[in-house]
């Protein structure tokens, strides 16, 4: 499974929720398909991308929150997963496309290419819902059920380590922010 | 058996309140518990989040600032250390306002573990040279005023405000 095509098969459903991405290959693919004000990509700040999902989850009950996180990323807030469990939104879905690389800086293999399960650690940590998703359709499925649901559920979705050929792209820092925070002005 | 709480505990929860702040975001420490007990039992309506290390702290806040709320984190001067690339690549760059609330250890006046040191002596000037205002609670009385006024710079100019705690004010509890 490669992430665009992922991204691609839930976008429909992205449009209208909270959405919050990770750096690098998420944050530009996403863009590649389509900006809208209510997504909000972390340029920086790897880790935090749960951490701020959980923020917006908190204090905006009515609105379901997506976060598109990265394994590379989780592995630098592991303890996160902990507070997402205690906190347990139920509007909050956390994707974690694992690519078991830091894609964005080399294609250096992370833990999860050793064995390290970050489903399995969801669950440890009191994620009431995980569930890993190999194929394009386990995916959707997935993704379609934690909607559904409504309790906090993190996905992993083991994805290719391919990715776009640039990073950047040319919606500013403030720019995002300000669209996002108006998109989400009560 | 009631205690009643310290003046500079229950000035920082007001000044809290008093700008509006519903959500605080915290990793807590001896002197901060007196906060976090004036807030159970006098602010049920100010919602406390514990998080793992003071770096997620900030990022929740950020979470909750995008969604339309004004929040505060408290942790302790070391938590500042662990926090210095949300700080600076999420809160400095996105102008995300809030207001830090920190337990000063390693200071001049009542320090007892010498790996306080180094951080306590250098965080007024690590705060300066990333761009966070800051200003010591230099009495007791002077809690509530000062956390209110560099809450509201804070949140009026979109820019992050700390107030810091020195031992000398959080340790002298006994009476």
């Amino acid at each position: 499974m490669k992430r665009i095509d992922a991204l691609t098969a839930v976008y429909s459903r992205l449009q209208d929720r909270i959405v919050v991405t990770i750096m690098g290959a998420v944050a530009a693919e996403l863009q590649s398909i389509g900006h809208r004000p209510n997504f909000f990509y972390l340029q920086h700040a790897m880790g935090l991308a749960s951490s701020m999902g959980l923020g917006i989850a908190l204090c905006r009950p009515d609105r379901q929150v997506i976060v598109l996180d990265g394994d590379g990323s989780l592995l630098m807030n592991l303890g996160g997963l902990t507070t997402l469990a205690r906190y347990r939104p139920r509007n909050l879905v956390h994707v974690v496309f694992d690519n078991e690389s830091l894609l964005s800086v080399g294609g250096f293999p992370t833990a999860t290419s050793t064995g390290s399960d970050l489903a399995a650690i969801a669950k440890a940590a009191g994620v009431p819902r995980t569930a890993t998703a190999r194929t394009l359709d386990e995916f959707t499925r997935a993704f379609d059920e934690a909607l559904a649901a409504g309790e906090l559920t993190t996905i992993v979705a083991k994805v290719e380590a391919v990715g776009p050929s640039a990073f950047v792209t040319d919606l500013g820092l403030l720019e995002n922010r300000f669209q996002f925070q108006r998109y989400l002005a009560p | 058996m009631s205690h009643k709480p310290p003046v500079w505990a229950s000035g920082v929860c007001a000044g809290i309140h008093a700008i509006g702040s519903r959500d605080v975001v915290y990793v807590p420490d001896n002197p901060l518990s007196y906060v976090l007990r004036v807030f159970e039992s006098e602010y049920r309506e100010v919602r406390l989040i514990l998080a793992t290390r003071e770096e997620e702290a900030f990022g929740i806040a950020a979470g909750l600032y995008l969604g339309g709320r004004r929040p505060t984190v408290m942790c302790q001067s070391s938590g500042i250390g662990n926090s210095l690339n949300a700080i600076t690549s999420l809160l400095v760059p996105y102008e995300i306002p809030l207001l830090m609330v920190v337990s000063w250890r390693g200071d001049d006046a009542g320090e007892w573990n010498a790996a306080q040191r180094p951080m306590g002596q250098a965080v007024r000037a690590i705060f300066d040279a990333i761009g966070v205002a800051h200003a010591t609670i230099p009495s007791p009385d002077a809690a509530l005023d000062t956390v209110r006024r560099v809450g509201e710079t804070a949140f009026r100019t979109n820019t992050l405000g700390a107030c810091l705690l020195p031992r000398a004010m959080t340790t002298v509890t006994a009476s």
